[in-house]
């Protein structure tokens, strides 16, 4: 939260500086909301994200650079997992747990951009922080003794049901016009590395490491070549 | 002794209720309608009014409504009163589930234009406000004679953007993070989402008529609240008073 505040007073101050009439406005800005989702193997599915970013464009609009935040929210991926609980432990009288997995990342966004004619290209990097973790679903949501229901996830996962670890991403975007230069719609691939991190239901963390992500993407964004 | 009568005074005046004055005597919900036609007055007054009336539906509530007042105090500044309230299907209090029970939200949206071009508009938005929602029969016991209530503070901080597609036809989007911080009956970190916002409205010179959709990934307390939220609202602006600035091509969405 205390990145956003300052990326946001950072963003403000420009504009506050730049922008104070149409003609002095000399930095461009931009607005990409997308939906995307991580190529996932063991097993195969793949995870819907939701995200974007946001954030100033730079040096004739051909340097993007600000804030990304993306997550893969359990409640619209189906996919389960079926786990045995730490220490031999039961939940409801069974002997393993169904859980889903829950994903976000957050950080910093610099992405060059180049112009092929009316198509735009942007290689994109991110470095931030991602938090991901498994978590009971459906009525296994009402604990027994009606604890919160992350303590008995602490519980029977060893406390370690989710996980943090620093993240990276880079891959290639590519934009087109939507019949006017302000608006675009775009795709890309990405390329998502998160050494270290790793849960009880995913000791090796591959559920997010070097995975692929792809992205469709909206931009509505200043044109000022 | 001065400041004794004074001291006694400012009580009084603070307990304007013991006057009966015509106020007091309306119910709760008389007087949300005379402050709020008070505000629209005292707004018209001075310029420029937008008065928002909504209706949605959101992974939170089975229904709610949004009645927001905003002035457009210049070309770039805007800043208004939303009130909402919900009939819940799925809210939290005390990071424990609520199924049935009530919402209601006050809060203070301000929206800023930060650039312009010939066809789009980006703005900054914030909002700060309250929450109060509580659980109907907490206990379960069938009888409804008890509420366990919550009130927490919420927020949020993005950017947004209006592009102009006709005369009469504004699409915009943004991104922005909402958050909630209960005060009561626990002291926690609710939640927060990542907030994509769609929508476009239909505009005439004094009336549009608006759609917008947000979702986004959500987190807070531990994992036991939000994972994910939507939401849906359908609604109408009216301009009152006369049109002294630039209208805004954006309508702030509803938390």
């Amino acid at each position: 939260m205390k990145n956003i505040l300052t990326l946001f007073f950072v963003i403000g101050l420009y504009f506050h500086t730049y922008a104070q009439s149409e003609s002095g406005f000399k930095i461009g800005w931009f607005i990409n909301p997308e939906v995307g989702g991580i190529l996932h193997t063991n097993p195969n599915h793949f995870g819907t994200t939701l995200g974007g970013a946001l954030g100033v464009k730079l040096f004739k609009e051909r340097l993007k650079i600000g804030w990304q935040m993306y997550g893969r929210p359990g409640p619209i991926n189906p996919q389960e997992f079926v786990v045995t609980p730490s220490d031999g432990q039961t939940y409801k009288g069974q002997s393993t747990i169904t859980i889903r997995a829950d994903q976000g990342a957050a950080g910093l966004f610099i992405a060059p951009v180049f112009n092929i004619q009316k198509i735009k290209v942007e290689i994109p990097i991110a470095v931030g922080q991602m938090g991901a973790g498994f978590y009971l679903t459906g009525e296994d949501r009402d604990t027994p003794d009606g604890a919160r229901v992350s303590v008995w996830e602490d519980r029977l996962m060893d406390s370690r049901d989710a996980g943090f670890s620093t993240w990276f991403e880079f891959g290639a975007r590519v934009f087109v016009p939507l019949k006017h230069d302000n608006i675009g719609l775009g795709a890309g691939v990405h390329y998502t590395l998160v050494p270290n991190w790793e849960t009880y239901a995913d000791p090796s963390g591959e559920l997010y490491n070097n995975r692929i992500r792809v992205a469709m993407i909206l931009a509505f964004e200043s044109n000022k070549p | 002794m001065q400041r004794s009568n004074f001291r006694s005074t400012f009580i009084s005046l603070l307990n304007a209720r013991s006057y009966q004055a015509p106020y007091y005597r309306l119910g709760q919900s008389g007087r949300f309608v005379v402050l709020l036609a008070g505000m629209i007055l005292g707004f018209s007054a001075t310029g420029q009014t937008l008065l928002d009336l909504s209706v949605g539906t959101s992974s939170q509530d089975n229904f709610n409504v949004q009645v927001a007042v905003r002035q457009q105090f210049s070309d770039r500044l805007q800043v208004g009163l939303e009130l909402q309230a919900g009939s819940p299907q799925y809210r939290f209090v005390g990071a424990q589930v609520m199924r049935e029970g009530y919402s209601y939200a006050a809060s203070v949206p301000l929206a800023f234009r930060l650039a312009k071009e010939k066809k789009i508009q980006l703005y900054g938005i914030g909002r700060l406000g309250a929450r109060f929602q509580g659980i109907i029969d907490p206990d379960e016991n069938d009888m409804r004679d008890s509420i366990l209530a919550s009130t927490a503070i919420i927020g949020e901080l993005g950017l947004a953007s209006g592009f102009r597609v006709g005369e009469k036809i504004t699409l915009q989007a943004g991104l922005s993070f909402p958050l909630a911080y209960e005060v009561s009956p626990n002291a926690l970190f609710e939640y927060t989402w990542t907030k994509l916002h769609f929508g476009g409205s239909w505009n005439s010179p004094r009336t549009s008529v608006f759609l917008h959709s947000n979702v986004g990934s959500a987190l807070g307390a531990s994992g036991d609240t939000y994972k994910y939220i939507w939401s849906l609202e359908v609604g109408v602006r009216y301009t009152l008073g006369n049109a002294q600035n630039e209208p805004f091509q954006f309508i702030q969405t509803s938390f």
